[in-house]
C-alpha cells in the first residue's frame, strides 16, 4: 500500500492518544520528563549504609517489617519510579521528618524523594492513592483549604467558649486592605485550632504591629505538595499570590512552619520581595525581647516540641529562639528532654492513613515524656498541637500532662497585667 | 545573614573534628565543630585500629609501634612519617617511628581520658578481634564491650557466638565456625567456639530486626531480662566462659546492658566488630558530642572568606539559613569521599577549601578509573584513590600546590589527609586521633 | 535408518566398564545435551518431556555463555527496515512464550525515529508488513507519530526528527528463562549438571556413545552414555564437535552490549547506527541497555573482551536519537558471540538468523551425535522442537512435541500478588519483584515462612530479595556460587553491587553446601572480585563513596586473600 508522509502526520494525534492509553493503562508505564530526570539527578546515590534506619522513628515504632524504611526507598525504590503503583504500601507511611536526612553522610533528600515517588503515582493512577486523601483534595476543590471550615455561627461559638476559658478576650479579625504585615494562619489553625488562631491575633495587636488578615484564606500548597499533588498546589498558590499582593506586606508572618517554609518557596519562585517568618522569629528578630517584657508569677517548667517542619527544613537555630521565648518572656523554665527534637508522628498524612503508626509514635512520646518527668509540653506548630492532643486524649488518661501552645501561652501572659 | 564567633572553628564532626574540639576547650578556647550529618566514623565498629599492615610486611604487625616504625621508614608522606617529624626534618639520630609512637601513644591516651577511660589495650601490642564477618583482625584498642575479646588472650576459653533470630545481618552460625578456624590458625587458646540462636521472645517481630530496634529494647530493663531469659534457654546445660554479640548491646546504655548480661550469666561478653549497619559507630559519636564541651553546630560549610594569608569566617548553610563564623583558627576534619570531604567535579579536591589533594605522591587532578584502582578487590598494595586527600606538613598545616602553607590559622586532621590507605592498613582511627592530637598542638603554638 | 543397535551399544558399554574406575558415575541417557545456554535447557526440557531420559551438562554456570549476554528482547521485527527478512517464527515463539513464560515477559514499546520523509514511510512500509504477520496473533498495530508527538512521549529524543514509528516488543529474564526449562526438565526425569565440562566425546566405530566430563568443583572425570549426544554449545559448538572429529561450520559474530545503570527513557529506541547495522535501547528493569554491536570474531570464545571502539560504535550512533546519552553512567559491559551458521557474502550484521540441525551421521559418518547452530534466543524452543524431533527419528520413537503447550513450572497457574502481599505482611514491591522471577511459585516460596518467620528478612536491600527466595533457590536451582545466586535471584547487581547481601549469602551457601571456612571466604572474595572487575573500569563521582564504604567493611575487618592471613606464630 502506498501512503504519504503527510497522511501519517495526520493520524499521528490519534495515534498518540491511543498510545498514552496503552502505557497508563495497560503497561502502567510511569512517564519520566526531562525535568524529572534532572530532578532525580539531584537526589544523589545512597551507599546503603543504614544509618537512616537508626534514627528513622517510624521504624523504631513498628520495625522494617512495618515502613521499609528510607534505606529502602533511597537505593531500591527510586530506581524503580516505573513500579511506583507497587510501592503504595510504603511511600505514604514516610512521616516526613527529615531525620534520615539530618543523618546521612550523602544527604540523600528521602522527603523529597518520598513526595516525588507519591506524584508519579497520583499523575499515573489515582485510584490507587490512598483513599482519605482524596476527600482532601476534594476539600483544596471545593473550599481551597485542607479542611472544610464550620459554619460560622459554630465556629464562632466555639472561639469565644475557648478564650473564655483562658481568659482571653476576643478581638474581630482586622479587615484592612494593606499592611506591613500578612498574618497568615493556614489551615489547620483556620479550621481546628481556633485559640492558636486568636491568640496569635491577640499577640500581633497587643504589640502594635500593623497587620491585616486574608478575608478567605487560600491554603499555601504546602499539603498539596506533601502528596504529590502539583497541580493542586500550584493552582492553590497562583490564586494565593494575587491575595498577597493585593495586601502588598513587607513580612508575611505564619504560625504554621509547614506554611513558613511553604510561603518561603512561593516568595522566591513568584519574585516577591516579602520576608517570609515563622512568629518566633518574628517576634525575636523583629519585635525584640525586650519589647516582649513580662512579669509572669508562674512557676512553670516546660518542654519544647520542636516542629520538624522547621527545625529540619529551615534551621535549627528555630530551637534556641523557641527556648529564649519561653525562658525571656515567660519566666519558663526550659526542661531538655531528648525526645524534644523527634517528629511527635503527625506529618505527611500518616495520621490519616495510618492512624495505628501515628498513634503507635504518640504512645511512645507520651510514655518517654512522663518518664523523663516532663509535665507541660510547648507547641508552635499546629499539626504539633494536634498530634499531641490526640496522644494526650489517647494515652494520657490521668492527666499528668498538659499541653500548653506557646502563644496561647504569650498571649495569656501579654493580656493578664 | 546571623554572625557567630568562636576562637576555633572546627569543620567536620566526626572522630578527629569532636577530638579536636574536646582538645581545644580543654586549652581553654572557645571551640565550635560545625558537622553536616554524621559520616565514616558513625559506620565504624569503635576500636582504635593504629597499624596493622604495610605492603612488604607479611602477615600482621606484632603491634602498632611495630607499624608505625615499619612505615616511617618507608615512606615518608604517610601521616605517621609526618608526626615522626619533631622539627620539621626527620631526626637521624632517633630511631625511626620513636616520635610519632610516642605522639600516637599519649593522643590516644588523652582521647581515652576524654571518653572516660572506655579504652584498654596498648600501642606495644596488638590485640585480635573477631568480627560478625568471621575473620580475625589486629587493632590497637579496645572499647569496653570489646574488652573481653581479645582473642590472642583467651586461654581454655569457651565462646558462645550469639545469634538473634529474625536478625538476617549476622549468621552465628557462620560466624562461630570461621572464627573457629582462624583461631586455630593463630593459635590461639580458645577451647571451643559454637553459635548460640536465640528467639528474643520481647520482640513482636521476628524477622527484618535491625540493630537499632534490639539495643534499644535491651536499654529497658523489662526487654533486657527477657532477653538474658532467652539466652539461658538457648544455652542449656552448655557452658560458656564468654559470650560474643553482635553489634546489638545498647547505643547510649550500653555499658549498663553488658554488666548485666555478664552479672547475670556469670559470663564474659563482648562484641564483635561490625559492618554497618551497627551501633558502634554511633555509640562514639554520641558519647564524644555529649562530653567534649564544644559547641556543636549543624550546618555545610558552603563558603569561606579570607584575606589571601588567613581564613576570616566560614558560611554555614543549615538547611534554609545561612550564618557566618568567624574565628582565629579553623581546623579541617570533612573526611574523604563518604561525607564529601574530597569530592570530584571533574576536578578532584578538597571541597571546603579547594585545596588540592595528592596520592601521597604525585598531585592528582583527575579521577582516571583504570589509575586509582587495583585489578582486585583487596589488593596487597591497597588502592591508590583510597590515599587521595589534601597534602600537610609535620604540622598538619595544609600545603597549596606551590608547597608553601595554604592558610596561617589553618590546620587539618583525619581521613581528608591524603598519603595512607587505612582500610588496608588498619590504621584509621590511630591516624585520626594522631593527627587532631598534632593539629591542636600547632594550633596552640601558633596562638603563642 | 534406526541407529541404536543394541548389540553395538551393548559392547561398548562393557567395554566401558573396564575402562571406568570405582566411584565414578554411570548412567546411561537416551539423549545427553552438552551445553547449559537457553538451546541447551530447550531441549533438555523437550527431550525430557517426551519421554527421554535426558542429561544435561554445562560446564560453567547456565547462561554463561552468549545467553548471558544477550539483550533478552523477544520478537518484534528482526533485523531492519529496508533490507531486512524475517520470518513468521519470532512472531510465534513470542506468542508462546507468552503463553509458557508469562511472569518473565514484560511489554517494552519502542520508537524509531526517521530524519527524513521518505525515512519515515519506508520505516512505516516495513513495520506494515510485519504487521500482515503480527496481526494474525493480537499484536497491536505498529503507528507513525509526528514529531510533535514523538518528542511528547520521549522529550528528550533529537529534535531533528521527522518523527518515528511505534511498535512493541517484549523483554524476558533469560536467566530465568532457562532454569524454568531446567527445572522442567528435571520434573519430567531429565539430569541436571552445571559445572561439568565435557572433555571427551566417546566413540567407537564411527558411533558416538557418550562423554567424558569433569566436575569443576571436585575434579573429578565421570563418563556419561547416551545413544544421542547433542551439541548445543553455541559458540564453542565447533570445538566440541572437534572433539567428535567432525567439523562445524560457523559465522561467528561478536556483540557488545552496554549497561548504564538507570532508566532514562520512557520507551525503548531502534535505529540503524552510524555503521548501518541494528541498534537499540532498551529500558530493563532499572537498567538501560544499548547496543549491540556486530563483528566478526574468530578468535577464542573464551577471550572476549570490549573494546574502545566497539563502546564508541554504540554511543556515538544512539546518541544520535538521544543526545544525553553520553552523560549517564555505564555500569558494565556484556559481550557475547553469536553462533550463527557459516554464510559467505554477506557483512556480520547481515547474517542471517536461520538455524540448522546437523545430524552428523548424514553428513560425517559419525552416527549418535548432533549439533544444532544459529538461529537467536526468541526461537530457542522451535530450534529445540527441530532437534528433539530429529532425536525422535532416530531414536525410532513417535512422539511429539508439546513444549508450546504446557507451561513452564513459573506459570503453571495464576497468583494474587495483593492477596499475598497482605497474608504475609510483606510489601507489595517485594511480592511482585519475586513474581517477575518466580511466577507462580511465590506461593510456595512464601508459605515458608509460615515455618520459619525469619526467612521474610530481606537479603538483598538494592532489588529487594529475601531469605524465602534465596533459600528456595539455593535447594532447587542447582546453585554452587554466588554468581550463580546472582543470575537466579539478581542479589547484587544493585547500586552497592554485593556489599551489603554478600556475606549475608555466604552463610546461607556454606550451611548447604558444607562449605568450611576458608572455603566460604574465598567465594565471598571471588563474588566481591567479580562485582569489582566491572566496576572499577568506569568508577567515578558519586560511586567513589559507595567504594570506599566496601574497602572499609570487607578490608578494614581484615578479610584478606587467602594467602595473607596465613601467619607464624603470635
Amino acid at each position: 500500500m502506498e501512503v504519504t508522509y503527510e497522511e501519517l502526520v495526520q493520524k499521528s494525534q490519534e495515534n498518540y492518544e491511543k498510545i498514552e492509553m496503552v502505557l497508563k493503562k495497560e503497561l502502567k508505564e510511569v512517564h519520566l520528563y526531562p525535568e524529572d530526570l534532572e530532578y532525580m539527578d539531584t537526589f544523589g546515590k545512597c551507599i546503603n549504609c543504614g544509618l537512616c534506619i537508626s534514627v528513622c522513628p517510624v521504624i523504631e515504632e513498628v520495625g522494617i517489617n512495618g515502613f521499609l524504611g528510607p534505606r529502602e526507598i533511597d537505593v531500591s525504590m527510586v530506581r524503580n519510579v516505573h513500579h511506583v503503583t507497587d510501592q503504595v504500601d510504603v511511600i505514604f507511611k514516610c512521616i516526613g521528618c527529615n531525620a534520615c536526612h539530618e543523618i546521612c553522610p550523602r544527604k540523600i533528600p528521602t522527603k523529597e524523594i518520598v513526595m516525588f515517588l507519591r506524584h508519579k503515582l497520583l499523575m499515573l493512577d489515582k485510584s490507587k492513592v490512598p483513599t482519605p486523601l482524596h476527600s482532601v483534595m476534594n476539600n483544596f476543590d471545593q473550599h481551597k483549604m485542607f479542611y472544610e471550615p464550620k459554619p460560622i455561627e459554630k465556629r464562632q461559638k466555639i472561639i469565644q467558649r475557648q478564650l473564655k476559658k483562658v481568659g482571653l478576650p476576643y478581638i474581630p479579625d482586622p479587615e484592612k486592605e494593606h499592611a506591613d504585615v500578612l498574618f497568615y494562619t493556614g489551615c489547620k489553625a483556620e479550621n481546628r485550632l481556633y485559640l492558636m488562631r486568636e491568640a496569635a491575633k491577640l499577640i500581633l495587636t497587643k504589640l502594635n504591629v500593623d497587620f491585616t488578615m486574608l478575608k478567605d484564606m487560600v491554603c499555601c500548597g504546602y499539603a498539596s505538595e506533601e502528596m504529590g499533588d502539583y497541580e493542586r498546589r500550584d493552582k492553590l498558590r497562583s490564586e494565593l499570590v494575587q491575595k498577597i499582593k493585593k495586601v502588598s506586606p513587607k513580612y508575611i508572618v505564619t504560625i504554621c512552619p509547614g506554611c513558613t517554609a511553604s510561603l518561603k518557596r512561593i516568595v522566591e519562585k513568584y519574585g516577591l520581595d516579602i520576608n517570609v517568618k515563622h512568629m518566633v522569629e518574628y517576634l525575636i528578630d523583629d519585635i525584640g525581647l525586650k519589647n516582649l517584657t513580662v512579669n509572669s508569677n508562674q512557676e512553670l517548667v516546660v518542654t519544647m516540641q520542636y516542629p520538624c517542619n522547621l527545625y529540619r527544613e529551615f534551621g535549627d537555630y528555630i530551637k534556641d529562639y523557641f527556648k529564649q521565648i519561653l525562658e525571656n518572656v515567660g519566666n519558663a523554665t526550659v526542661k531538655e528532654a531528648s525526645i524534644s527534637s523527634k517528629c511527635c508522628g503527625g506529618g505527611a498524612y500518616v495520621p490519616l492513613i495510618y492512624p495505628k503508626i501515628s498513634n503507635k509514635m504518640l504512645k511512645t512520646k507520651v510514655d518517654a515524656m512522663k518518664e523523663e518527668n516532663v509535665k507541660v509540653i510547648t507547641t508552635i506548630c499546629p499539626e504539633c498541637n494536634l498530634s499531641w492532643n490526640t496522644g494526650l486524649h489517647l494515652f494520657d488518661k490521668e492527666k499528668t500532662l498538659e499541653l500548653l501552645d506557646l502563644f496561647v501561652f504569650l498571649a495569656a501572659l501579654l493580656y493578664s497585667r | 545573614m546571623r554572625k557567630y564567633r568562636a576562637d576555633v572553628v572546627i569543620i567536620g564532626g566526626g572522630i578527629s573534628g569532636l577530638y579536636a574540639g574536646y582538645l581545644a576547650n580543654k586549652l581553654g578556647y572557645d571551640a565550635i565543630v560545625i558537622r553536616k550529618g554524621q559520616g565514616a566514623t558513625a559506620l565504624s565498629s569503635g576500636n582504635i585500629d593504629i597499624m596493622g599492615y604495610y605492603e612488604g610486611q607479611s602477615g600482621w604487625f606484632d603491634s602498632g609501634a611495630e607499624g608505625i616504625r615499619f612505615v616511617t621508614k618507608r615512606n615518608p608522606t604517610h601521616p605517621y612519617s609526618l608526626l615522626d617529624m619533631a622539627e620539621g626534618v626527620p631526626d637521624l639520630t632517633i630511631e625511626h617511628g620513636k616520635h610519632a609512637i610516642m605522639l600516637t601513644d599519649d593522643s590516644i591516651k588523652e582521647f581515652n581520658t576524654f571518653l572516660g577511660n572506655i579504652y584498654t589495650g596498648s600501642i606495644a601490642k596488638n590485640a585480635y578481634i573477631g568480627t560478625t564477618l568471621g575473620t580475625i583482625k589486629p587493632t590497637g584498642y579496645l572499647p569496653f564491650y570489646m574488652a573481653n575479646g581479645d582473642l590472642s588472650h583467651h586461654n581454655d576459653t569457651k565462646i558462645g557466638v550469639v545469634g538473634i533470630y529474625g536478625y538476617a545481618d549476622f549468621d552465628a552460625g557462620y560466624c562461630a565456625d570461621s572464627l573457629k578456624h582462624f583461631s586455630k590458625q593463630y593459635h590461639f587458646g580458645i577451647d571451643e567456639i559454637c553459635p548460640v540462636t536465640i528467639k528474643f521472645k520481647g520482640l513482636t517481630e521476628q524477622s527484618n530486626l535491625d540493630p537499632f530496634n534490639i539495643a534499644r529494647k535491651l536499654e529497658i530493663d523489662e526487654y533486657r531480662q527477657k532477653f538474658i531469659d532467652d539466652i539461658k534457654t538457648a544455652l542449656g546445660s552448655k557452658e560458656v566462659t564468654h559470650l560474643a554479640f553482635p553489634p546489638i548491646l545498647g547505643i547510649d546504655n550500653a555499658k549498663v546492658v553488658v554488666s548485666d548480661i555478664e552479672n547475670e550469666l556469670g559470663v564474659k561478653v563482648f562484641e564483635l566488630a561490625s559492618l554497618p549497619p551497627n551501633t558502634q559507630g554511633l555509640r562514639l559519636v554520641s558519647l564524644m558530642e555529649r562530653t567534649s564541651g564544644a559547641k556543636i553546630q549543624r550546618g555545610e560549610v558552603i563558603s569561606f572568606n579570607s584575606d589571601g594569608s588567613k581564613i576570616k569566617s566560614v558560611v554555614v548553610r543549615d538547611y534554609s539559613s545561612k550564618f557566618l563564623f568567624e574565628g582565629d583558627f579553623f581546623i579541617l576534619a570533612t573526611g574523604k569521599f563518604i561525607s564529601d570531604g574530597i569530592i570530584d567535579t571533574g576536578t578532584l579536591k578538597e571541597s571546603v577549601f579547594g585545596l588540592p589533594v595528592f596520592d601521597g605522591k604525585v598531585w592528582v587532578k583527575h579521577f582516571d578509573p583504570l589509575k586509582m584502582s587495583e585489578r582486585q578487590l583487596i589488593s596487597p598494595k591497597g588502592h591508590r584513590f583510597l590515599r587521595i586527600g589534601i597534602r600537610v606538613n609535620y604540622k598538619m598545616q595544609p600545603l597549596n600546590d606551590e608547597m608553601n602553607i595554604a592558610y596561617e590559622n589553618l590546620v587539618a586532621a583525619g581521613s581528608v589527609i591524603g598519603g595512607y590507605d587505612s582500610a588496608f592498613e588498619l590504621s584509621g582511627f590511630g591516624v585520626a586521633i594522631s593527627t587532631a592530637y598534632k593539629a591542636v598542638q600547632t594550633l596552640q603554638e601558633l596562638r603563642g | 535408518m534406526c541407529y541404536y543397535n543394541s548389540v553395538v551399544f551393548l559392547y561398548i558399554k562393557l567395554l566401558a566398564n573396564d575402562i571406568v574406575q570405582k566411584g565414578d558415575i554411570l548412567r546411561e541417557y537416551d539423549v545427553i545435551v552438552i551445553g547449559g545456554g537457553v538451546t541447551g535447557a530447550g531441549i533438555a526440557r523437550d527431550a525430557a518431556m517426551r519421554g527421554f531420559k535426558t542429561l544435561i551438562l554445562e560446564r560453567k554456570d547456565f547462561s554463561s555463555g552468549v545467553t548471558g549476554a544477550c539483550m533478552g528482547m523477544v520478537a518484534g521485527p528482526v533485523g531492519l527496515p529496508v533490507e531486512r527478512e524475517f520470518n513468521e517464527w519470532n512472531v510465534q515463539e513470542a506468542q508462546v512464550l507468552k503463553q509458557i513464560a508469562a511472569p518473565l515477559m514484560h511489554t517494552v514499546p519502542f520508537l524509531t525515529p526517521v530524519f527524513s520523509e521518505t525515512e519515515a514511510v519506508n520505516q512505516y512500509k516495513f513495520l506494515q508488513l510485519y504487521y500482515e504477520i503480527a496481526k494474525k496473533y493480537g499484536e497491536r498495530e505498529p503507528v507513525f507519530l509526528s514529531r510533535e508527538h514523538a518528542l511528547k512521549l520521549e522529550p528528550r529524543l533529537n529534535k531533528e526528527i521527522y518523527g518515528a514509528t511505534y511498535h512493541e516488543e517484549y523483554a524476558i529474564d533469560v536467566f530465568r528463562l532457562v532454569i524454568e526449562n531446567l527445572l522442567s526438565a528435571e520434573n519430567y526425569g531429565a539430569d541436571v549438571y552445571n559445572y561439568h565440562e565435557v572433555t571427551r566425546i566417546l566413540k567407537k566405530n564411527g558411533q558416538v556413545y557418550g562423554v567424558v566430563a569433569k566436575d569443576i568443583l571436585t575434579g573429578n572425570e565421570k563418563e556419561f552414555y547416551g545413544k544421542i549426544v547433542v551439541n548445543a554449545t553455541g559458540p564453542w559448538a565447533s570445538k566440541i564437535a572437534g572433539l567428535a572429529d567432525v567439523e562445524v561450520k560457523m559465522r561467528p559474530t561478536k556483540g557488545v552490549i552496554l549497561i548504564l545503570e538507570r532508566r532514562i527513557t520512557n520507551v525503548g529506541l531502534q535505529m540503524l547506527g552510524i555503521d548501518m547495522t541494528f541498534k537499540e535501547l532498551v529500558p530493563h528493569e532499572n537498567t538501560t541497555l544499548i547496543g549491540p554491536t556486530s563483528d566478526d570474531y574468530f578468535g577464542d570464545p573464551d577471550e572476549l573482551t570490549i573494546t574502545r571502539t566497539e563502546i564508541e560504535l554504540i554511543l556515538e550512533s544512539l546518541s544520535r536519537l538521544l543526545p544525553s546519552l553520553r552523560e549517564h553512567r555505564i555500569i558494565r559491559g556484556m559481550a557475547g558471540l553469536r553462533p550463527l551458521l557459516y554464510k559467505w557474502g554477506k557483512p556480520a550484521a547481515k547474517v542471517p538468523r536461520d538455524f540448522k540441525v546437523f545430524d552428523h551421521e548424514e553428513q560425517d559418518d559419525v552416527g549418535g551425535f548432533i549439533s544444532v547452530v544459529g538461529g537467536n534466543m526468541t526461537i530457542y524452543r522451535l530450534m529445540a522442537e527441530k532437534t528433539v524431533d530429529l532425536i525422535a527419528k532416530l531414536l525410532d520413537k513417535d512422539v511429539k512435541c508439546r513444549t508450546h503447550l504446557e507451561p513452564l513450572p513459573v506459570n503453571e497457574k495464576p497468583v494474587n500478588i495483593s492477596e499475598l502481599s497482605q497474608k504475609y505482611n510483606i510489601p507489595e514491591i517485594i511480592v511482585r519483584n519475586m513474581y517477575t522471577r518466580q511466577g507462580s511459585k511465590i506461593e510456595k516460596i512464601l508459605s515458608m515462612i509460615e515455618e520459619n518467620e525469619s526467612y521474610k528478612s530481606i537479603i538483598c536491600t538494592c532489588e529487594p530479595v529475601i531469605t524465602a527466595e534465596v533459600i528456595y533457590s539455593l535447594e532447587h536451582e542447582w546453585v554452587n556460587t554466588v554468581d550463580d545466586l546472582r543470575r537466579r535471584t539478581r542479589i547484587g547487581v544493585g547500586p552497592c553491587q554485593g556489599s551489603f547481601c554478600t556475606h549475608k549469602v555466604i552463610a546461607l551457601l556454606a550451611k548447604r553446601k558444607g562449605w568450611g571456612p576458608l572455603k566460604a571466604q574465598q567465594e565471598m572474595l571471588a563474588f566481591l572480585n567479580e562485582r569489582w572487575k566491572g566496576k572499577y573500569p568506569i568508577l567515578s563521582k558519586t560511586q567513589i563513596p559507595q567504594e570506599e564504604l566496601t574497602q572499609a567493611i570487607y578490608v578494614g575487618l581484615g578479610l584478606r586473600s587467602i594467602n595473607s592471613t596465613e601467619r607464624d606464630e603470635i
